[in-house]
């Protein structure tokens, strides 16, 4: 044969290969071939197809690669038994971009699936060959690199913390004031990812003057973006009271109410969720962000929003007004328990929901008389004594209805808001209810007509001797005494 | 006695004296010298008496005298130690009642103040309703013209989504031949589609690159933060002589108060807190029934009396329609008894009158 020959036989393979690969590369970009790729083994076919000598041929194979592992995670499973992985890493730093940026398509496709093949992919040594990628110029490798440590650091604290040791925070930190948007987005998530897990992470995080860049960015218009940093400062601020002073100092608050009525559903979520976070800690931050006009803001966001993402805006209310019996009466007179009734009678709520409605209003109405007053006026103890004895009811919602129930009926002193609830409640409650008669033993004429229409039939001893213990005996007792 | 045989003789001799007479005499005389003798006797008593009565009386008004000098003496020594003493006390008790005052006006003051301030609570209530208006009103503008921005980016990126699709479905077009999908005949004229699609014009590779390049946008809409500059204070004249640091002063004048923990904590907090502890036990208490042990659980059934022996009153006759029920039928008159008397008007004034 002569060279000629030679040279178009290897062209041809060449061809071949480039075909095979690039219809690959398409095929797998697409869900429902996964199934028929997966069968046809066209994984053992594409790996030695990676280390092929033309770097065109490596990089759409290594492309094709990394977008069908991305859909399954036994074929993630498989490409990290074969071992190619540390292959592809330790070339990674060599080759030109568009390698790179195939080649962390590959790692960030096996990361995304479970932790273990998360720590796998660590232990192959890849965090340092993505710092060496986070220190090009191009931003979309660097955009690449970057998303790999996000989906590496999402699982668990000790890949976040290897993460971190691997010196990626001032790289995050650096890219997030970079101009290119795709770039920023991903940082903040990544550092989002970090700084979840435990407060010494979201302490290395806060500590590189990264809140007050973030609370630059809030008022970006790009969607994505706002999203991710309303999750990294939630995350910042729920670990401990000193990260959550730090984000408030960065002055968010007034102008993170503005988000609250943005058109996208998961930045109002985000928002709602960081005021929530922020208000569970102490009474002087709660103090702070209602200072800062959080009420108004948060009242509307329930009545006009539905579903699970009012669910940190009412909890958000509760731990407000469990903090201190001031901070309950500015929710009062806020008009918040209109709203929140609202949710707790609206049937289609989702339970949790529900279930959150009704411990607020059980932290709202549990400070003193007026409170249990301003709770009950509203018509909300029936409903809570209904969701209490209904059967269909999770334990969970009994529970804190029924505690809700306790709390605000320890200081209820209203009677015509008591009187509903004789009728019907199981003992354990029914108790409460006539305790609180028994104070108002010296008033007969309202007690009197009431509990004769609602005693007589019930007077037979059977039912005194079960429903009371002695020494609660003696109050009904009296009542009964000062009745007749 | 006294009389011897000398006198006997020379009485014998006197001539007036008879026998007789004599011995009457004599006889007399045996008789009254008892009768004087007693009385001697009694005289020289009484006498006697007398003598040491004086003597003891002017022992006794000695004595007296003695202790009078020496008692006025040292109470006057130990006068000024009591006067000391007395005039200790009625400070101390005039100070004590001062230190009440101070102390009372103080915790009236701290309480009003720092624990619970009434007027604060109240102010800071009213001024939280009109900053919440303020914070909607502002919101509300705010949102309004963030509103108008955010439904422009939408409608351009919708505009720009149906763009790309009439770029890739740009054989729908109508032809004169066949009208398109988005030219029917039953309509007055094409859909805004139909325009889009005449519009469309195929994309070069280069334009692609514009395109995937701009998708990225550069984002030049923030400017770099930078905090405002401080003004330097105007240097007024340093004061004259040797006092202290202004800053101190300052310093020393706003001091915030720092009570200690005996004075910041409330006085009824021992109780409030076991209260609380009592209402989170109450209410976190999931089983109500009290634990009893199970090793002799037949024992331990609790026993539960009869209502009618474990109350004061015992059971109510039968026949009562209700508890307290008295029957009036068996009364002698149909009005009550009366047990209260008419007031007596007289009495009444007692104690009010000047008389």
């Amino acid at each position: 044969m002569t060279q000629r020959q030679l040279l178009q036989v290897l062209e041809e393979y060449l061809k071949g290969r480039m075909h095979f690969v690039q219809t690959m590369s398409e095929l797998a970009s697409r869900g429902q071939n996964m199934k028929m790729l997966k069968n046809a083994n066209v994984m053992a076919l594409l790996q030695p197809l990676m280390l092929d000598v033309d770097p065109s041929v490596q990089q759409i194979a290594t492309q094709a690669l990394g977008r069908l592992v991305g859909h399954s995670e036994e074929m993630a499973k498989e490409l990290v038994q074969g071992e190619v992985l540390p292959q592809i890493v330790n070339s990674l730093p060599k080759h030109n971009n568009y390698y790179k940026k195939a080649a962390t398509l590959v790692l960030r496709s096996v990361a995304k699936h479970s932790a273990t093949l998360a720590k796998a992919v660590v232990d192959c040594g890849t965090l340092d060959s993505l710092m060496i990628c986070l220190d090009e110029f191009d931003p979309g490798v660097k955009e690449s690199a970057i998303w790999v440590l996000c989906h590496v650091a999402r699982h668990n604290e000790d890949l976040a913390q290897a993460v971190v040791d691997a010196g990626a925070v001032p790289f995050l930190v650096l890219s997030m004031q970079e101009p290119e948007i795709a770039l920023r987005r991903v940082a903040v998530s990544a550092l989002s990812d970090i700084s979840k897990h435990s407060m010494e992470l979201a302490h290395i995080v806060a500590e590189t003057g990264t809140i007050a860049i973030l609370a630059q960015m809030i008022l970006n218009p790009d969607t994505k973006l706002k999203r991710q940093v309303f999750s990294v400062l939630s995350q910042i601020g729920k670990h401990s009271v000193d990260l959550a002073e730090l984000v408030v100092e960065a002055e968010v608050f007034p102008t993170v109410f503005i988000c609250l009525q943005d058109p996208d559903e998961v930045v109002r979520k985000n928002v709602a969720i960081l005021v929530c976070e922020i208000a569970k800690h102490t009474s002087e931050l709660s103090q702070l962000i209602v200072n800062a006009g959080a009420l108004p803001a948060l009242v509307d966001f329930i009545g006009e929003n539905e579903g699970s993402v009012r669910l940190p805006a009412v909890m958000a209310l509760g731990y407000i007004a469990a903090h201190a019996e001031t901070l309950a009466t500015a929710v009062i007179m806020s008009l918040g328990i209109p709203q929140l009734t609202q949710v707790l009678s609206n049937e289609a709520e989702e339970n949790y929901v529900r279930a959150a409605t009704a411990w607020s209003l059980g932290q709202i109405g549990g400070h003193s008389s007026e409170h249990a007053v301003a709770v009950a006026g509203e018509n909300v103890l029936p409903k809570l004594l209904q969701i209490y004895t209904s059967p269909d009811s999770s334990d969970d919602f009994q529970n804190k209805a029924k505690n809700a129930l306790k709390n605000i009926l320890q200081k209820c002193v209203h009677l015509p808001a008591l009187e509903p609830l004789l009728r019907d409640s199981p003992q354990n409650i029914l108790k409460h209810v006539v305790i609180q008669y028994s104070k108002f033993k010296h008033q007969l004429s309202p007690a009197r007509q009431v509990l004769h229409s609602h005693t007589r039939p019930k007077t037979s001893s059977l039912w005194v001797a079960n429903v009371l213990e002695l020494s609660r005996f003696i109050s009904l007792f009296l009542i009964l005494n000062a009745v007749c | 006695m006294g009389h011897n045989m000398a006198d006997v003789v020379r009485l014998r001799s006197r001539p007036c004296v008879s026998g007789q007479k004599y011995i009457e005499r004599r006889r007399q005389e045996e008789q009254d010298r008892r009768k004087d003798i007693l009385a001697a006797i009694t005289i020289q008593t009484w006498l006697r008496g007398l003598r040491v009565r004086a003597y003891m009386r002017y022992l006794h008004d000695a004595a007296t005298t003695i202790q009078r000098h020496w008692r006025g003496f040292f109470q006057r020594k130990s006068f000024h130690v009591l006067l000391r003493n007395a005039l200790h006390t009625r400070n101390m008790e005039f100070y004590n009642c001062k230190a009440f005052n101070i102390q009372k006006i103080w915790r009236g003051y701290y309480v009003r103040k720092y624990v619970h301030n009434y007027y604060a609570r109240k102010i800071y209530l009213e001024t939280l309703m009109v900053a919440n208006q303020i914070t909607r009103i502002q919101l509300k503008e705010i949102v309004g013209s963030k509103a108008c921005e955010w439904d422009r980016r939408f409608r351009e990126s919708d505009e720009q989504r149906m763009d790309r699709l009439a770029c890739r479905t740009h054989y729908l077009v109508s032809t004169r031949q066949i009208p398109g999908i988005y030219n029917s005949p039953f309509l007055k004229e094409p859909m805004d589609m139909e325009r889009r699609l005449i519009e469309a014009r195929p994309r070069i590779n280069a334009e692609r690159f514009l395109i995937s390049a701009r998708n990225s946008t550069r984002d030049w809409t923030e400017m770099s933060y930078q905090k405002p500059c401080s003004i330097p204070h105007i240097r007024a004249k340093k004061p004259q002589g040797p006092f202290l640091e202004q800053s101190q002063i300052w310093r020393h004048r706003l001091k915030p108060l720092e009570p200690t923990l005996r004075v910041a904590t409330s006085f009824t907090s021992a109780e409030e807190a076991a209260l609380e502890q009592k209402r989170e036990e109450w209410r976190t208490r999931v089983i109500d029934d009290a634990f009893l042990p199970f090793a002799n659980h037949r024992k331990n059934k609790k026993y539960e009396p009869l209502l009618q022996t474990s109350c004061a009153f015992g059971s109510i006759d039968y026949g009562t329609h209700h508890f307290r029920d008295t029957d009036t039928t068996k009364n002698i008159s149909k009005k009550p008894f009366k047990t209260i008397t008419r007031t007596i008007p007289l009495f009444e004034k007692f104690g009010k009158m000047y008389c």
